[in-house]
């Protein structure tokens, strides 16, 4: 009896150790924001930034290439230097790309002509290296063309596409790989809703949300022509597709006219809801859960003045779902609204980021923010607009300040798009044996 | 709306780096943490409140336990296979000798790695307290509990012994078939660590000594008749009555055709 009271305290005080180390793990967790909530975090301070970056003829060697640059301020060495870059060569439209579940692999798409690039950047996080590619996801998808979004799901890949190989449209799919490069299978979108672009997935709702842009035939073409094509301008995408994750079927689709493009889940608790902005329509989307557990989709506000068509691109939202960072490409400019009431988003500032800007990243703390230059090759501005940047800036609530900035032209690398960060001490924890254990252990000394 | 605001909460993925000055009494203080945070999680699990007054890290958790919306019906959907495993060479908790295959048996399995000194609620004591939770299910459903099979296999070479798992197993009381199993070495464990792309890492302390903690993606394996993996759970949507139905699902496929290794 004495022993089994004995037991009961001692598992009450580890019930009490469980719920203070739950408690703390707020503490402990940092970093970025809009990720796969399937991807682990890396904590504190970013050592390394990931550019995915797109060949510019006439810059360096002319291909798409992953470029890695200091990210560090306590390692002055490598501050804001390009510390490696990596050829794929060619020109494939670099554009999106992601973290496999573990974060070992960086999975690096081509919008045009379909190529996968996987990098491991685990083995040495400063210098990634190019370990697999896949040049059949078009025959393997069924005809999906435009490998977008990769969002890592328990040991696979979800890639979007933006098109097809029949008509180069916008009707396309969603593809499904192992982790091992493995076609596992393609989610047509349906045929009320046939456009891709963003997936981002609602695990504790068990809901997926996508949106839609343009194919090929668009995407590739010049921007000036495509706008005075009035026949082109018609085929972008209206929709949005709410579906039951786990059954990969779609059960809503919303009218979101303009080509609704980002999807952010909110990332608290109970905060059932996400945003998008149209690029056309320059407007801020609300897709929130009703009392009944359906959704709705809301107009919640313009981006800029519409009017003037600001194109809308990338867009950030802060881990505490108070502040949302959106970039407008035409006018280079960044505005934060607070969203802390999702349906009622107030501009809190707005700053010139460069002639041009697309995507925007920052950091799990909201502290630091990063931003890169480049939309698609053929969208880009031309002449002396066309700059090709990475900035980063300081977010103290207020203002953006900037810290350092990598002229992506200069520097012979072509034009800048997604971003990723990296970090020495997460890489170095993932060690599978012993061995490797050891040699890490006197390399962290 | 449907919206409502909620303190700053929980995070899935929390590592700490423990200090590690008596290697032994730790190891003991992090299993007893383990079942303390089974019984953390069984208490949850068995409150009905979805208005808790803890604290909100906790919502997460319980979202796991009580999840917010109904599983797809089974056979309503597919589960394509994306990989195929091969056979491992184990210990059982009585110390014996097993193969993987032999202990699924012909059997549907869920298998999930696990160590007993994790000091993660939201990892294996959730994983734990999940699979007990199908346990259960399956004591109500004969006919399917004699074709499944439950499979906590450890990470942790070093410390969880068969002896260690058999406390596991004690404590989580199975009353179907669950084995808890681990394997005899690193080299062991690597192959079947590699097998499944189950990422696990030694978290270091700055002065170089292991914390007596992994780094590891909780991930749980689905695993069909002809060893193929048919889903990867993890946290945020890994509810028993979602593992049930695919297993249902897997069931009801095979009875239409054999399945073709292709979806």
């Amino acid at each position: 009896m004495r022993q089994f009271a004995r037991r009961w305290r001692l598992a009450l005080g580890a019930l009490g150790v469980a719920v203070a180390f739950v408690m703390s793990g707020r503490e402990i967790h940092a970093d970025e924001t809009c990720q796969s909530p399937y991807l682990p975090k890396i904590t504190g301070q970013e050592d390394y930034l990931y550019v995915w970056t797109l060949g510019a003829e006439g810059v360096g060697d002319g291909s798409d290439k992953l470029a890695t640059i200091g990210a560090n301020p306590a390692k002055q060495d490598q501050y804001g230097k390009v510390l490696s870059s990596v050829s794929v060569g060619g020109r494939h439209e670099a554009h999106h790309g992601g973290f496999n579940d573990d974060r070992r692999y960086l999975w690096l798409g081509g919008l045009d002509d379909s190529k996968i690039f996987i990098f491991d950047v685990a083995s040495n996080p400063a210098k990634p290296t190019l370990t697999k590619t896949i040049d059949t996801f078009v025959k393997d998808s069924g005809g999906v063309v435009g490998p977008h979004t990769f969002y890592p799901l328990p040991g696979r890949m979800l890639i979007t596409g933006l098109s097809n190989d029949k008509d180069h449209g916008g009707k396309t799919g969603m593809v499904e790989y192992s982790n091992e490069g493995k076609y596992i299978q393609t989610l047509w979108m349906p045929d009320n809703a046939p456009y891709g672009y963003d997936v981002r997935v609602q695990p504790h709702l068990n809901r997926m949300l996508t949106s839609s842009f343009t194919g090929w035939n668009n995407y590739m073409m010049d921007f000036g022509q495509m706008v005075a094509d009035k026949e082109a301008m018609k085929r972008f995408g209206q929709t949005m597709v709410l579906w039951d994750f786990h059954a990969r079927k779609p059960i809503q689709t919303f009218e979101v006219p303009g080509a609704p493009l980002e999807v952010r889940w909110a990332l608290q608790p109970r905060h059932d809801y996400a945003f998008t902005a149209t690029a056309l329509t320059s407007k801020l989307w609300l897709i929130a859960q009703k009392a009944d557990g359906t959704f709705e989709a809301k107009d919640v506000g313009n981006i800029g003045d519409p009017t003037k068509i600001p194109l809308p691109v990338d867009m950030s939202l802060s881990a505490d779902d108070q502040t949302l960072f959106v970039n407008t490409f035409m006018d280079g400019m960044c505005r934060v609204y607070n969203v802390g009431d999702p349906t009622k988003p107030k501009v809190i500032h707005e700053q010139k980021i460069g002639a041009q800007v697309n995507m925007v990243s920052q950091t799990w703390d909201g502290k630091r923010v990063y931003f890169t230059s480049s939309l698609l090759a053929n969208w880009d501005k031309k002449g002396d607009a066309n700059e090709q940047f990475l900035k980063v800036y300081t977010w103290d609530g207020k203002a953006l300040k900037p810290t350092f900035t990598v002229d992506f032209t200069k520097e012979n690398l072509g034009r800048p798009h997604i971003m990723h960060f990296g970090q020495e001490q997460f890489y170095k924890n993932q060690i599978y044996t012993e061995q490797k254990a050891d040699s890490a252990k006197v390399a962290s000394r | 709306m449907g919206i409502q605001k909620r303190n700053p909460g929980f995070r899935v993925a929390a590592y700490g780096l423990a200090r590690n000055d008596d290697n032994r009494r730790s190891d003991g203080n992090r299993s007893l943490f383990f079942f303390g945070a089974v019984c953390l999680l069984l208490f949850l699990l068995h409150s009905s409140s979805t208005h808790s007054d803890m604290h909100s890290d906790l919502t997460a958790i319980q979202s796991t336990l009580h999840p917010q919306f109904t599983p797809p019906a089974p056979g309503t959907y597919s589960l394509p296979p994306i990989d195929t495993i091969t056979d491992h060479h184990l210990l059982d908790a009585t110390g014996n000798p097993v193969a993987l295959f032999d202990a699924a048996a012909g059997k549907i399995a869920i298998i999930s790695f696990m160590y007993t000194s994790c000091a993660e609620v939201g990892g294996c004591p959730l994983a734990a307290t999940v699979l007990q939770q199908i346990d259960q299910m399956l004591v109500k459903r004969p006919e399917l509990a004699r074709q499944v099979t439950l499979v906590s296999l450890s990470f942790d070479a070093e410390r969880d012994s068969p002896q260690r798992m058999a406390v596991a197993r004690h404590a989580l009381a199975p009353r179907t078939d669950w084995h808890f199993l681990t394997t005899t070495d690193a080299t062991a464990l690597q192959s079947v660590l590699s097998d499944f792309d189950q990422p696990v890492a030694k978290l270091w302390n700055e002065d170089g000594s292991w914390s007596g903690l992994f780094r590891h993606v909780l991930k749980v394996y689905l695993v069909d008749t002809q060893h193929q993996i048919r889903n990867i759970y993890s946290t945020g949507l890994f509810s028993a009555q979602l593992v049930v139905n695919d297993i249902e699902t897997i069931l009801m496929e095979s009875t239409k055709h054999s399945h073709s290794g292709k979806p």
